[in-house]
């Protein structure tokens, strides 16, 4: 799988590069600024970018601006965000377009390999990889409104998992239950929320997304 | 037929009869009413009232009543005290008699209705009294003629009372006219101004007495209190307001700063240059005399004190001249010589007056010019009365107002107070940021380095320990990232390093749990530090309205307005912020006046709560961001 893999800091950068090599992914183009990000995007057509949001020359949200630049010429482009901060804003111009395909991690993700690796390959095959922060402030500020509020503390555990990305899978061994009993929780978070269910793990997340996006507003 | 005239006849006797009654009442009432007593204004309205029912019944022509209704009894404020205007009031009882003044003197149909009684007898006469008058006459002429005369008004009388009826409802139906015209509100705008022209003159004549109080005081006669106060000074100050309120023209304060009272050493003496002394008291004075010595302002107050006379009375008699005695002494008088002279035969008034003894020449002019003159003379004197005015007010800020120097004084000392406080902050908040690091990451850095050797250590012996141990450093390292991040959001957020002020505060309202709606017209960046200090003010003022005001709904306006970033924070909750209770608001304040910027606040109790931020800045780079959203 060809990666393209902007980032500033020369350790993390390398870093990164090794990590990326090691776990079978080729990377194209380990570049450091944003001019170089979007003619590597452009020239290279590459199977996923990871991409920092701050980058030189600006050291603004150079990086963004490329990523989501990149995705209205190639609609779907998958694109890993990375930044030392995450922002309900960022996400939700992320997430615009409802394409799916995107990630959206704290660069502290990164230390732990496996699921930093797990979160790139979802992204990649077109899935979704949201930050547990981004997760938990937008159910925080949508803590208040009505259906969300009816949610029993495990349904919310299950949406927070489901929202940042994960398959039935994946939650039923985080919260060390079986498949069957999260696919219950699921059907009932549909329904509380009403919304229309789906067995799609991808379109499932975006609906999610854009449900808590639009009750943030 | 007959039976017709006849009853238009009597009913025409009657309101004939009606007016002469409305007639002397309103005179009475009127009397009355000079003595403060308003009574009767309201007693009289039953005959207009019967009148217009009268007409009604007997003509079919409707006039509907046209009073303002009652004013009910006062209503308390929320604390129990009454309100009139920007006027407290313990009792209700002033309050209601003041609406019953107004409801009584401001209602037009009550001046109508006046109109209408005294002209009625006038009225009257000539029309449903004419044939009453015509019998009378023809009586007094021959008592034979009488009778031709009853039946000329028998036969009229039908169209007599049609007449008298539509004059009467004209005047006491409800008027539609709101107001008085605008060439009325001009001319009384202008008497106003006129007014305001000679009291200047007496104000200034009073004035005269301050230059004798000024000498007192500065001369220590009143000992160091007076020399303190400076009664001159309150009087000129009150002087400025005024000056300020009438011709628009802003005087500031020019007096230089009091030096403060004197600190006691510690065994309690004062110390003045290498004198001690057991009370503050001399010290204080000299102090205080060195000041308005050395202040500009004490010498230029006693100049304008002197010099005002003269020069409100050259710009006050110009115009008052021209509308007295154009108005009243040309054209007024003239209008009533004219019937006086009528009756009474001879003339009180020659044409020019004066003018024609000074210069014998006018008198050769056609008579009816004197008229005509006087009125333009008193067109032009309220032309001009404002000018002169406004001129009196620059007159008045040339010598009130502070000098260039005073100027630099005062604003030196403004800078000095909001760059100790600047630094204060600034100082305040390098000790927060290195508290933090002192006790968070930089301690949680030495725990993993401690870690780390141990592992280095352990490794070989101890694999499975060692593993514990680096899973434990990570935990440390992760959170150590955790707390940086959050010290680096208040430091300054990165998304307003990223995208400004803005899209900073849409992320801002994002993460609220308040329903915050964003309105942004900022067509370009902000400078950095202004930028970061209005950021925080707004994240206070947002944490304060779910905190205190318990607020729902918030709006938030972003713009760049007259060179001055304005925010606008409004929400819905329950009011009654006082920046004097803390609550952050001084601390906004405070932050904000090392840029300029003043934040105002209206908070009535029971909410809602607005509070408007205005920094003056400048605007950088055109990048437009114009949109508005909710959060």
């Amino acid at each position: 799988m060809r990666v393209v893999l902007a980032e500033d800091l020369y350790l993390l950068r390398d870093g990164l590069t090794l990590l990326l090599e090691a776990s079978g992914f080729d990377v194209v183009a380990a570049v450091s600024t944003g001019p170089e990000l979007v003619k590597a995007l452009d020239d290279l057509n590459p199977d996923v970018a990871i991409v920092d949001v701050r980058l030189p020359p600006t050291f603004t949200d150079e990086g963004l601006q490329a990523a989501l630049q990149a995705r209205r010429k190639v609609p779907g482009l998958p694109v890993l965000v990375l930044s030392q901060h995450v922002e309900q804003l960022y996400a939700r111009e992320l997430l615009a377009d409802g394409a799916g395909a995107i990630g959206y991690l704290l660069k502290d993700r990164v230390l732990n390999s496996d699921q930093f690796i797990d979160a790139v390959r979802r992204v990649a095959d077109g899935g979704t990889a949201m930050d547990p922060e981004v997760i938990s402030k937008l159910l925080a500020s949508n803590a208040r409104h009505e259906p969300l509020a009816e949610l029993s503390p495990r349904e919310r555990e299950v949406l927070e998992l489901m929202a940042s990305g994960k398959s039935n899978a994946a939650i039923a061994a985080q919260l060390f239950v079986s498949e069957g009993a999260v696919g219950k929780h699921t059907a009932n978070i549909f329904a509380k929320l009403r919304l229309v269910p789906s067995d799609d793990t991808n379109r499932r997340v975006l609906a999610v997304l854009a449900y808590l996006n639009r009750t943030g507003a | 037929m007959l039976r017709e005239h006849a009853l238009a006849l009597v009913r025409g006797l009657a309101l004939f009869g009606l007016s002469l009654v409305a007639a002397v009442q309103s005179a009475l009432a009127i009397v009355v009413s000079c003595a403060g007593v308003l009574a009767g204004f309201k007693r009289e309205r039953w005959l207009p009232n019967l009148v217009r029912r009268l007409v009604a019944r007997w003509t079919g022509l409707e006039i509907p009543v046209p009073y303002w209704p009652e004013p009910g009894p006062p209503r308390p404020e929320r604390d129990g005290w009454y309100r009139w205007g920007n006027q407290l009031y313990r009792k209700p009882g002033p309050i209601a008699r003041m609406q019953r003044f107004r409801w009584l003197l401001k209602d037009p149909a009550t001046h109508r209705d006046h109109i209408w009684a005294l002209t009625a007898p006038v009225t009257s006469a000539l029309t449903v009294g004419l044939p009453a008058v015509l019998v009378v006459a023809g009586f007094l002429v021959h008592p034979l003629a009488a009778l031709p005369m009853a039946a000329v008004g028998g036969a009229a009388a039908p169209a007599l009372l049609r007449i008298y009826s539509h004059w009467t409802g004209a005047l006491l139906r409800p008027t539609t006219r709101t107001g008085r015209t605008s060439l009325w509100a001009w001319v009384m705008g202008r008497a106003n101004v006129l007014l305001k022209l000679a009291a200047t003159f007496g104000l200034s004549l009073i004035g005269v007495v301050h230059v004798g109080v000024t000498a007192v005081t500065l001369s220590g006669f009143l000992g160091p209190f007076a020399a303190q106060r400076q009664p001159s000074r309150t009087f000129l100050n009150r002087r400025r307001r005024q000056i300020g309120a009438w011709t628009g023209v802003r005087i500031d304060v020019p007096y230089l700063p009091m030096p403060p009272p004197p600190a006691p050493r510690p065994d309690g003496k004062y110390q003045h240059g290498r004198m001690l002394y057991d009370s503050p008291h001399l010290i204080r004075y000299t102090q205080t005399f060195t000041t308005l010595m050395k202040d500009k302002a004490t010498w230029r107050d006693p100049l304008y004190l002197i010099l005002d006379p003269l020069v409100s009375l050259f710009l006050a008699i110009v115009p008052v001249v021209l509308v007295v005695g154009g108005f009243f002494g040309y054209f007024w008088t003239w209008m009533w010589s004219r019937p006086i002279s009528f009756f009474a035969g001879f003339d009180i008034t020659h044409d020019w007056g004066y003018l024609g003894d000074l210069f014998p020449a006018l008198r050769a002019l056609p008579g009816w010019l004197t008229p005509v003159a006087g009125l333009a003379a008193a067109i032009a004197g309220l032309l001009v009365c404002q000018a002169c005015l406004t001129a009196h007010g620059h007159w008045s800020k040339w010598l009130l107002g502070p000098t260039r120097s005073a100027q630099l004084a005062q604003q030196v000392d403004h800078l000095r107070e909001t760059r100790s406080e600047a630094t204060d902050a600034q100082a305040a908040e390098l000790r927060r940021i290195e508290r933090d690091l002192h006790d968070g990451a930089q301690a949680r850095w030495v725990a993993m380095g401690l870690n780390l050797s141990v592992v280095e250590r352990l490794i070989d012996q101890d694999p499975e320990a060692a593993k514990k141990l680096v899973a434990n450093a990570r935990g440390a390292s992760a959170e150590a990232l955790v707390e940086l991040r959050q010290l680096v959001r208040g430091i300054l957020p990165p998304v307003l390093a990223e995208r400004g002020l803005g899209d900073a505060v849409r992320a801002l309202a994002l993460d609220n749990a308040l329903t915050v709606h964003v309105a942004v017209d900022l067509p370009g960046r902000v400078d950095a530090p202004v930028e970061a200090a209005v950021y925080f003010a707004i994240s206070e003022v947002l944490t304060n309205a779910a905190k205190h005001g318990q607020a729902e709904q918030v709006s938030v306006d972003l713009r760049h307005v007259d060179g001055k970033l304005r925010a606008t924070v409004a929400d819905d909750g329950r009011g009654g912020a006082d920046p004097a209770q803390g609550s952050g608001l001084r601390g906004i304040q405070r932050r904000l006046a090392t840029f300029d910027g003043v934040l105002t606040l209206t908070s009535p109790s029971g909410g809602p709560t607005t509070v408007t931020l205005e920094v003056p800045c400048a605007l950088s780079s055109p990048r437009t961001s114009t949109s508005s959203e909710t959060a």
